[in-house]
C-alpha cells in the first residue's frame, strides 16, 4: 500500500499497482525504494485525487504506454476521438472538475487520462461556432473588430463546410 | 472578467501544453473556429507541435497523395508548416466542392483555338492560352464560365501565336501574401508562327519567340475572387527554331529548341535562363544565358557557354 497526501492534507491509501499508473509516482517510488513515507501531492486536491484514483483503479493492470518513443509518429496512428464507455461515464463531470483532472493527469503524468480529458474538451467544442465556444468556456473575445474580420478571412477559405 | 473569477479553473487557465493537446484533438473545422475565439487561443494555435501533428495527419496521408517536403520536416518553421497545412486543406475543400465532370462553354469563336491550358493547384482556376498568345482564365467555382483576360497578347492582336504554359507554385519569394492566399508564377513561351503568302508559298514574316514570367495573385473581391497578373520578366529568344519542352522553377526557366532547315546550328539545344537577369534584354544578350548545345538527337547535351 502507498500513502498519498493531497494539497488539503487528506490521506489516501492505495495499492502500488494502482498508483503506479502515474509515471510521476512510479518514478518516486523507484527512487525512494520500499518506504512507509507518505507521498505529498501538493498540486492535487482530495476531490480530484479521489477521481484520479477511481480511474487508476479501473485501469489497473493495463499496459502503460511506452515511454515517449518517437511520439509524434506514434500518436498520429493511435489517436482516435472515441472514448470508452466507462471513461465517458467517468469523465461526465462539471467543467471545473474536468480541467482539474486534466491538470492532475498532466502533473501525475498519466498519459491515458490526459488524453481522455483533452478528447472530452475537444468533443465539447465539436460543431460549435466561435461565439458558442466562447459562451461555453467563458472566453472573453478580446479581438478588435478588424482583427476578428482578418482572422475570419484567413480561415474562411480553408474551412470545410 | 468576473465570470472567470467565478470559475477558478477555466479552459483559458490551462497551461499552454495542455491547450496544445486539446487543439490537436480537434477536427479541422473545430480547430479553425477555436482559434477565432480570442487572442490567447489564437496564439496557442500557432504552436509548433500542433502544426507538426497536422502536417503528419494531413500532408502525409496517401489520399489525395502525400506531400513531398523539400527539406526535413524539423527544418520547417512552425509558420511554414502552418502555411503548408492551410494550403493543402484549402485545396481539399476546393476539390470537395467540385462536381465530377463539367463541360465548359467558353463562348469563343471556333477559330480561337486553345493552344494550351493549365489547371491550377486547387482545381478552381483554369488557365488557357488563346490563339493570339494572350492568356485567359476561368473560375470553375462559378456556374457560368466566363473567360476573363489575364495576360495581353505578346504581338499584335491578329498574330497566330502558339503558347507553352508552365506554373511554379513554389516560387522562392519573401513577399508572400499574409493571408496565404493563392500566388504562383506563370511562365509563357510564346511563338509567333510565320505568315505565309498563299501565292508563292514562302513565309513573309519570320517566326519569333518570346518568354514571359508573370506573378499571378488571388484578389478577394465582391465577385468571389479573381486573378491578377503582374509581369516580372519578358525577353525575346533570338533563335529561329521550334520550341519544344518548357519548364520553370524559382529563378530559372528552361526550354529546348529544335533548329530546322539551313540553320548553322541544326539540331537541338536546351537553354536555361535566369529570367530575372534576362528581363527586358534585347536580342543577342547571350551572356545572360546558359546554353547547352546538342548536335543531334542522339548526342549528349553539353555546355558551351555560360555567364
Amino acid at each position: 500500500m502507498v500513502l498519498l497526501v493531497t494539497s488539503d492534507n487528506e490521506q489516501f491509501n492505495a495499492d502500488k499497482d494502482v498508483v503506479e499508473r502515474s509515471v510521476l509516482i512510479k518514478n518516486m517510488l523507484e527512487d525512494v525504494g520500499e518506504s512507509d513515507q507518505p507521498i505529498p501531492l501538493p498540486n492535487v486536491s482530495s476531490s480530484v485525487l479521489k477521481k484520479v484514483l477511481e480511474y487508476c483503479e479501473h485501469h489497473r493492470g493495463e499496459p502503460l504506454p511506452s515511454a515517449d518513443a518517437d511520439q509524434s509518429q506514434d500518436e498520429t496512428r493511435k489517436r482516435t476521438t472515441d472514448i470508452s464507455e466507462w471513461d465517458q461515464k467517468f469523465i461526465t463531470v462539471d467543467q471545473e472538475m474536468l480541467f482539474e483532472i486534466i491538470l492532475a493527469a498532466n502533473y501525475l503524468d498519466i498519459k491515458s487520462l490526459l488524453d481522455v480529458g483533452c478528447k472530452t474538451v475537444a468533443n465539447m467544442i465539436k460543431g460549435k461556432t466561435p461565439e458558442e465556444i466562447r459562451k461555453l468556456f467563458n472566453i472573453v473575445n478580446d479581438f478588435t473588430p478588424e482583427e476578428e474580420a482578418q482572422i475570419k478571412k484567413e480561415n474562411e477559405w480553408a474551412e470545410d463546410r | 472578467m468576473s465570470s472567470i473569477a467565478h470559475n477558478p479553473t477555466g479552459l483559458v487557465d490551462l497551461p499552454l501544453e495542455m491547450l496544445v493537446e486539446v487543439m490537436k484533438q480537434l477536427e479541422w473545422d473545430d480547430f479553425l473556429r477555436m482559434r477565432q475565439t480570442c487572442r490567447h487561443m489564437c496564439k496557442v494555435s500557432n504552436a509548433r507541435p500542433i502544426w507538426l501533428y497536422f502536417f503528419e495527419k494531413y500532408l502525409r496521408s496517401t489520399i489525395p497523395g502525400p506531400f513531398h517536403p523539400d527539406k526535413p520536416v524539423q527544418d520547417y518553421s512552425s509558420y511554414e508548416l502552418e502555411s503548408l497545412v492551410l494550403r493543402r486543406k484549402g485545396t481539399e475543400v476546393a476539390e470537395g466542392r467540385f462536381p465530377r465532370q463539367r463541360k465548359l462553354h467558353l463562348g469563343k469563336p471556333s477559330s480561337d483555338i486553345l493552344s494550351n491550358m493549365h489547371l491550377v493547384h486547387g482545381g478552381r482556376w483554369l488557365l488557357h492560352a488563346v490563339a493570339n498568345g494572350s492568356v485567359e482564365y476561368v473560375d470553375l467555382d462559378t456556374s457560368e464560365h466566363i473567360a476573363r483576360p489575364l495576360t495581353p497578347p505578346p504581338y499584335d492582336e491578329s498574330a497566330c501565336v502558339m503558347a507553352s504554359m508552365v506554373v511554379d507554385m513554389d516560387m522562392a519569394t519573401d513577399d508572400l501574401p499574409t493571408d496565404r492566399s493563392l500566388v504562383f508564377n506563370l511562365g509563357l513561351l510564346l511563338w509567333r508562327m510565320p505568315r505565309y503568302d498563299a501565292e508563292i508559298i514562302k513565309p513573309t514574316s519570320l517566326p519569333s519567340m518570346c518568354i514571359q514570367v508573370w506573378r499571378i495573385t488571388f484578389q478577394n473581391d465582391c465577385q468571389g475572387g479573381s486573378l491578377l497578373a503582374q509581369c516580372l520578366s519578358a525577353f525575346p529568344e533570338e533563335a529561329i527554331a521550334n520550341p519544344r519542352a518548357f519548364s520553370l522553377f524559382w529563378g530559372r526557366i528552361a526550354y529546348s529548341l529544335c533548329f530546322v532547315g539551313e540553320h548553322a546550328r541544326r539540331g537541338r539545344c536546351v537553354v536555361v535562363v535566369n529570367w530575372q537577369l534576362a528581363n527586358a534584354s534585347e536580342m543577342g544578350h547571350q551572356r545572360r544565358y546558359r546554353r547547352l548545345w546538342g548536335q543531334n538527337l542522339a548526342s549528349p547535351i553539353r555546355q558551351v557557354a555560360c555567364c
